[in-house]
């Protein structure tokens, strides 16, 4: 169990054939737990514009599906670049791996950008996480989800620092896995926010 | 190059994402339809992504049993409570 | 290395003094738990304080003795953890001290309302102030305990030997527990009830029992191999990893 065990893959054309448990399994425990609480998020704004349905419309109206959007976009590709990265990974294949992480830091960053954008733009108009239960939902949530996003990039960013040697890559296959699996909980939950929070009429 | 794309089933899932973000965006800004069914819809295009991203990106369709089952379930779960909770209000 | 036997009873006598005198204090004695609503008018809250003057005294010192036990089950955790680490033990020290200031911030708070309900003849403004003083303290602080867990978890994570001091899972389920109490410094901006108040479910209900619902696993998993572990005693680890 403590041991790290690396399996190394051979590249054989079909990944399906390949007899392995992507990722740690207390990783696997961790996204779980987690999105059970963004799960009580998505629970408390349903209950929420349940309550106030004509705050909720008129909060709805002010916040930019276009922002939203192009985060979604972004954290879409962003996904698929870190799935790339543990692909890459397995196949022991260390340029593209750095390559891969790096865009996929990149697309975080942009993520980040897009949100400094939004925010400043709705505090500017005079909204902030005290206006009302709208805006508090969609600060704390997004907020917190923003806090994945910064937490997510440290962890990329960790293993840029300390994966440059295809010896190097070899015991931190599983360590990559673990991290694409964060990633990629990053972007499932943002898929949820997005669609609840700006889209949903 | 080209053919190698297209063989990339990771890429054909980030295709099909894409189309379906572009989808629910086209529901959205051409309104011809009843509010609650609009709402219903993204939420369940929404939730179909949430699958495609959890079964070809997170690879839980490779994971032990245990995690597929509990994703699976996650996925109900809380599509059905969002569901639910919107057209109760 | 030290005689583990000794360290691991200390541990769990203190978990149980900790348990028994702030659930029992604050819960059942004072009643301050679950916290009450931040949206009370000024006259309730005075009222709260003058009629249960006693019960609420007696309370909040039964917890705050409680409190002072988690230093020596958190220090027993540092000790395991120091031989994980090579050289200077870092993060072993970091969480003692970190141990220290969540120690300091949950008992704090309790001087702050046996203040309030003192004098039995303050203003209710007066009570009122103190009240607030003394939840926002209790409530917002969270950093020291999300660092403990983060300090336990890096330390699990390196820990390579055959029978690590916790499970590897259970350092992923710490990170989680710091991710969890991590929503608590948004309590200082709700006056009304709502998700993220000092009651609220965020706040309180997820950031209050996560941690609790991780110590209870580790204990529980101390058990199962202390069961299993009877007659071999070397290296009997804080929680093993047969799991």
């Amino acid at each position: 169990m403590s041991t790290v065990n690396v399996i190394p893959l051979k590249v054989s054309g079909s990944e399906n054939q390949i007899e392995h448990h992507p990722a740690e399994i207390g990783v696997w425990l961790f996204v779980f737990a987690d999105m059970c609480i963004f799960a009580m998020y998505f629970g408390v704004f349903v209950w929420e514009k349940k309550l106030y349905p004509a705050m909720f419309e008129e909060g709805q109206e002010t916040l930019s599906t276009e922002f939203g959007g192009l985060n979604t976009v972004v954290l879409l590709i962003s996904s698929f670049f870190a799935a790339k990265a543990v692909h890459s990974a397995r196949m022991l294949n260390i340029d593209a791996y750095r390559r891969f992480i790096k865009l996929t830091m990149l697309s975080g960053l942009a993520f980040l950008c897009v949100k400094f954008l939004e925010y400043s733009d709705k505090f500017s108009a005079g909204f902030d996480i005290a206006t009302n239960e709208f805006y508090r939902n969609y600060f704390a949530f997004t907020g917190f989800h923003l806090l994945h996003v910064i937490l997510g990039l440290s962890f990329l960013g960790w293993l840029l620092i300390s994966v440059k040697t295809t010896e190097q890559l070899k015991g931190n296959v599983k360590a990559s896995e673990g991290v694409g699996l964060y990633w990629h909980m990053v972007d499932l939950l943002w898929v949820v926010l997005f669609s609840l929070i700006y889209l949903v009429p | 190059m080209m053919p190698y794309v297209i063989r990339d089933k990771l890429f054909l899932v980030l295709v099909a994402l894409l189309c379906i973000t572009l989808l629910s965006w086209l529901l959205i800004s051409s309104v011809n339809l009843e509010e609650k069914s609009l709402g219903v819809m993204i939420l369940l295009l929404a939730f179909f992504k949430v699958r495609l991203i959890a079964i070809h990106f997170m690879e839980t369709a490779k994971a032990q049993r245990l995690v597929r089952i509990a994703f699976e379930t996650w996925g109900v779960v809380v599509g059905g409570m969002i569901i639910f909770g919107y057209l109760m209000g | 290395m030290t005689d583990r036997k000794p360290l691991i009873i200390v541990a769990v006598v203190s978990a149980v003094m900790t348990t028994i005198l702030y659930a029992g204090g604050m819960f059942y004695v004072s009643g301050f738990l679950p916290p009450p609503s931040p949206a009370l008018s000024q006259l309730e809250v005075a009222s709260f304080y003058q009629q249960n003057h006693t019960a609420i005294i007696t309370g909040l010192t039964m917890a705050f003795v409680g409190t002072g036990f988690m230093l020596p089950l958190c220090v027993i955790g540092s000790v395991f953890m120091a031989e994980v680490e090579e050289g200077f033990p870092y993060f072993s020290v970091m969480q003692a001290l970190c141990a220290l200031a969540t120690v300091i911030f949950t008992a704090l708070p309790n001087f702050i309302w046996m203040t309030a309900a003192f004098r039995v003849d303050r203003s209710p403004e007066l009570i009122n102030l103190l009240h607030d003083l003394g939840w926002i303290m209790w409530a917002t602080p969270s950093w020291g305990f999300a660092f403990q867990l983060i300090c336990v978890a890096i330390v699990g994570l390196k820990d390579k030997r055959p029978k690590p001091f916790i499970p590897r899972w259970m350092s992923y389920l710490a990170l989680w527990v710091a991710v969890g109490v991590a929503p608590t410094p948004l309590v200082p901006f709700f006056v009304e009830a709502g998700p993220f108040a000092w009651n609220g479910l965020f706040t309180f209900w997820v950031a209050f029992f996560s941690p609790i619902l991780w110590i209870a696993i580790l204990f529980v998993i101390i058990v199962i191999n202390i069961r299993n572990n009877e007659q071999d005693n070397h290296q009997g680890d804080l929680a093993g990893s047969q799991l």
